[in-house]
């Protein structure tokens, strides 16, 4: 039995471990390069000199994360503030989104989402969260999914283990164990099946995109002004190149998808 | 409307065939007719893309296709065609030309002909009016004209369409306003405007009509004088009732034309553009800042509330930046946040970071506005907010580090700069080389994770099967602490299947002598179950002990000896034995 709960917590903690990437790396020197142009982006006084410098920051950095060599909420909050600062505010709350949900309970996350979905031109009218629903319920609202699941498998493995135990001794606080451990692995559980099942999400990254009723531009505009970039929506299909969202506020149109993002 | 069909067209060598129709070739400026795309041999294409036709607004309606086959003669045959299909609505009257279109049918380009549509000016129709009102005719440049759309009938009608060309005309930015609550409310959709208008009846030359009214606010960016022209209204007007049903008639009216005269601003207020109010009446104002008590590069939040009928649909706080006496103390940010707009008030709200330790107040402003009442530039003074700037601890660069901060080197020595909310903050770059699996779907599909998940479930479903279906005692065995453990023993009785009372009880006798460490030939019920509590055991599992014990010596000198059931007592021991600590 010792062997077999060895067995599982080395096999937890080896998942548990995050893999980082060398110093001495090719994307290393590609984040320090992006580093170096925000750097003296901010030194700059002109500013289409110092855009210019921002967006090529943006670009380094988003290359980085195209290669699916690096994903962390990190390198999306740089990202996010690169495309902010060279005014691309759809990507920049694309990216503060992702990072969102790498690093949830990050607050210079949460800080400059929040002054960049100001900056939309578009204030699309939006659930306040609640509060005491956040604070109570932290576990789903400031842990990263990741992080949900690694728990949730060290949880089945000491729910099983304990379940293992209790064929064969039958003491009292083995069941307490089991009892414990079931309820918090039934917690995470739907913690995670709330996440799974939310429909997709995703930002306007276009400067301006019209809303269509249909799903072709023949068909006639859903809303008299034209959707502007960082627009937040969720998708509810998606069929021709063309996106069926629903607005924070509940209303729907049709967008192309060219024009918008996915978080994941 | 008969259909008019006047482009015929190629005919490809797969027996392709397009032809495109009208509804009619004479109609009323304002009146929606149909235009379609008839594509015979193919129920499949794309959505051919028509081009801006002068004069007319094209509004794509849907395809439909259809197949049909029939069988004769010993042999069978299919047609297949699709329909794509357009509404056309004219806004403005002459002979207005369709032209020749491109249509790509599978790779195929086929060529329409070019054709004409006659558009007329609609004329007055009894018992139908439609009015455009306005509540004066002199406008001020940036003063909001509210404009109401007025329609009268007498009789059933339904599908109103109204077109108003003005809207597309870009002497204006026109906005709906919310008709007045407690009324029918309809929605519209005009010129790709949302519109709510309210039904309600009204008496007009003595005769009683139902009237649908909306109104619109127009602001306008250009001096001038501006002559709208009428708009128009199709619709369908119930003509007869015949037996159960009722036909219609459709019908296009048209309004009054008014005419604006927008004036420019004084010079005095055009010179103040872009830091200029426009108000309707004379304006004051709040301002409050929070909080009062502030480190150097601290964040505040600066409010300012100005009441009175300032015109929401043109009002923006100029820019804090524009003071000087604000931008010489205080890090002022180009980004802020839009005006928010209450009953009879709009206030701004704006960050900014004291940049000097000196200053001990907001300093008060100065706001222009101009009065559309009495066509005069006024001021109204934002009032000093008292501050106090604490010392700052922060004195070296490396203090400033990851806190939102830098300084930069001037002609006077050095300056703070703050880094507004974190937007120049970005995480050091070693974090960024952190890797992990950030999206949901690489979560959820990680085989190491499934992986993970599974084993231990196949890991408790394995032992359980073994210890319901195999050997109960093996297992027993595996999972026995030492050799002290009865289980061993009772697999061995089980194995040699010899569970009569006296080896049960000789075999017990021998094992509890070992588990409490006793040498004595022999050991009373009694002192064994001392034993027992003082190897930290449960008093009811030593209890039970005791009890069985008893009965062993019950049985002994009893005159029927086989009172006891070996197996029973094997079982129950083993199940008291497993309870030991």
């Amino acid at each position: 039995m010792k062997k077999i709960t060895l067995i599982l917590l080395s096999l937890f903690t080896f998942i548990s471990c995050s893999e980082n990437i060398s110093r001495d790396s090719e994307e290393f020197k590609i984040i320090q390069k992006s580093e170096e142009y925000f750097q003296k982006a901010l030194l700059l006084e002109n500013d289409d000199e110092s855009n210019e410098y921002f967006y090529r920051s943006a670009s380094l950095l988003d290359e980085l994360i195209s290669s699916q060599k690096l994903d962390n909420g990190y390198i999306y909050y740089n990202a996010a503030n690169s495309w902010m600062n060279s005014g691309n505010l759809g990507k920049a709350i694309l990216n503060y989104r992702k990072a969102e949900r790498r690093i949830p309970s990050n607050h210079m996350v949460r800080n400059n989402l929040s002054i960049a979905r100001l900056s939309v031109e578009n204030q699309i009218e939006r659930n306040k969260d609640n509060a005491l629903l956040k604070t109570l319920l932290f576990i789903h609202y400031d842990i990263s999914l990741e992080i949900r699941v690694s728990l949730t498998i060290g949880l089945v493995a000491i729910f099983f283990s304990t379940a293992s135990i209790c064929l064969f001794k039958k003491k009292k606080y083995i069941k307490n164990i089991l009892i414990v451990s079931a309820l918090i692995l039934l917690g995470f559980s739907i913690s995670i099946c709330i996440d799974i099942l939310k429909p997709d999400e995703g930002i306007i990254i276009y400067k301006e995109v019209t809303a269509r009723k249909g799903d072709s531009d023949g068909y006639e505009r859903s809303f008299s002004q034209d959707l502007t970039e960082g627009v937040e929506f969720s998708i509810i299909s998606e069929r021709n190149q063309w996106y069926y969202i629903e607005l924070t506020d509940g209303n729907t149109c049709w967008i192309p998808k060219e024009s918008a993002e996915l978080v994941d | 409307m008969s259909l008019c069909l006047f482009f015929v067209l190629l005919f490809s060598a797969s027996g392709q065939s397009v032809r495109a129709s009208v509804e009619s070739s004479e109609v009323y400026v304002g009146q929606a007719f149909e235009f379609r795309v008839i594509i015979e041999g193919t129920t499949s294409s794309e959505v051919p893309e028509l081009k801006d036709i002068d004069g007319i607004k094209m509004q794509y309606k849907g395809t439909s296709s259809s197949m049909v086959s029939s069988f004769g003669n010993g042999s069978s045959s299919s047609s297949k065609t699709i329909i794509y299909s357009w509404t056309f609505t004219p806004y403005r009257k002459g002979t207005l030309s369709i032209p020749s279109f491109s249509i790509d049918v599978n790779g195929t380009i086929f060529k329409t002909a070019s054709g004409t549509i006659l558009v007329k000016d609609p004329e007055t129709i009894e018992g139908f009016y439609l009015f455009l009102e306005t509540d004066k005719e002199d406008f001020w440049v940036g003063e909001p004209i509210e404009l109401t759309i007025k329609w009268l009938f007498s009789s059933s009608v339904s599908n109103p369409i109204f077109n108003l060309p003005f809207i597309e005309s870009g002497l204006f930015s026109v906005e709906s306003q919310e008709p007045q609550q407690g009324n029918d409310v309809y929605k519209l959709n005009i010129n790709g405007l949302e519109v709510l208008a309210m039904q309600s009846a009204q008496i007009y030359k003595g005769e009683q009509y139902s009237s649908l009214l909306f109104s619109l606010t127009l602001i306008p960016a250009e001096s001038g004088l501006i002559n709208i022209e009428p708009i128009t209204l199709a619709f369908d007007s119930a003509e007869r009732s015949n037996g159960f049903r009722t036909s219609y008639k459709s019908l296009v009216i048209p309004s009054n034309p008014i005419d604006l005269n927008i004036k420019d601003l004084p010079a005095e207020a055009q010179a103040l553009e872009g830091t200029l109010l426009l108000s309707d009446g004379p304006l004051s104002v709040v301002a409050e800042a929070t909080p009062l008590k502030v480190h150097i590069g601290d964040p505040m939040t600066y409010t300012v509330k100005i009441n009175g009928s300032v015109t929401p649909e043109n009002v923006e706080l100029p820019s804090l930046s524009t003071f000087e006496q604000m931008t010489e103390n205080f890090s002022i940010p180009e980004r802020r946040s839009p005006g928010k707009v209450h009953d009879d008030s709009v206030s701004f709200s704006q960050t900014i970071r004291v940049k000097n330790s000196h200053i001990d107040s907001i300093p008060q402003l100065e706001l222009s506005y101009f009065d559309i009442q009495t066509g005069t530039v006024n001021t109204v003074n934002v009032p000093a907010i008292p501050l106090e700037v604490l010392e700052t601890n922060i004195v070296t660069s490396k203090d400033l580090e990851s806190t939102g901060y830098t300084v930069s080197e001037t002609k006077d020595g050095e300056e703070l700069i703050s880094n507004e909310e974190g937007l120049l903050f970005n995480f050091d770059s070693e974090l960024l080389l952190h890797k992990s699996k950030g999206k949901k779907s690489s979560i959820i599909k990680d085989s190491l994770y499934i992986f993970l998940f599974i084993l231990p479930i196949v890991l408790y479903l394995t032992l359980l099967i073994y210890r319901k279906r195999v050997k109960i005692p093996k297992v027993a065995q595996f999972f026995a602490r030492d050799n002290s453990d009865f289980g061993n023993v009772y697999s061995k009785i089980i194995k040699e299947n010899k569970t009569d009372i006296e080896r049960v009880k000789t075999e017990i006798t021998k094992y509890l002598k070992e588990y409490c460490s006793m040498s004595e030939s022999y050991s009373s019920p009694d002192k064994i179950f001392q034993r027992l509590l003082d190897l930290g055991n449960d008093l009811e599992i030593s209890n039970a002990v005791q009890e069985l014990l008893f009965s062993f010596e019950e049985s002994e000198y009893s005159r029927d000896k086989k009172s006891l059931d070996g197996l029973a007592v094997l079982n129950n021991f083993y199940s008291l034995s497993r309870e030991f600590s």
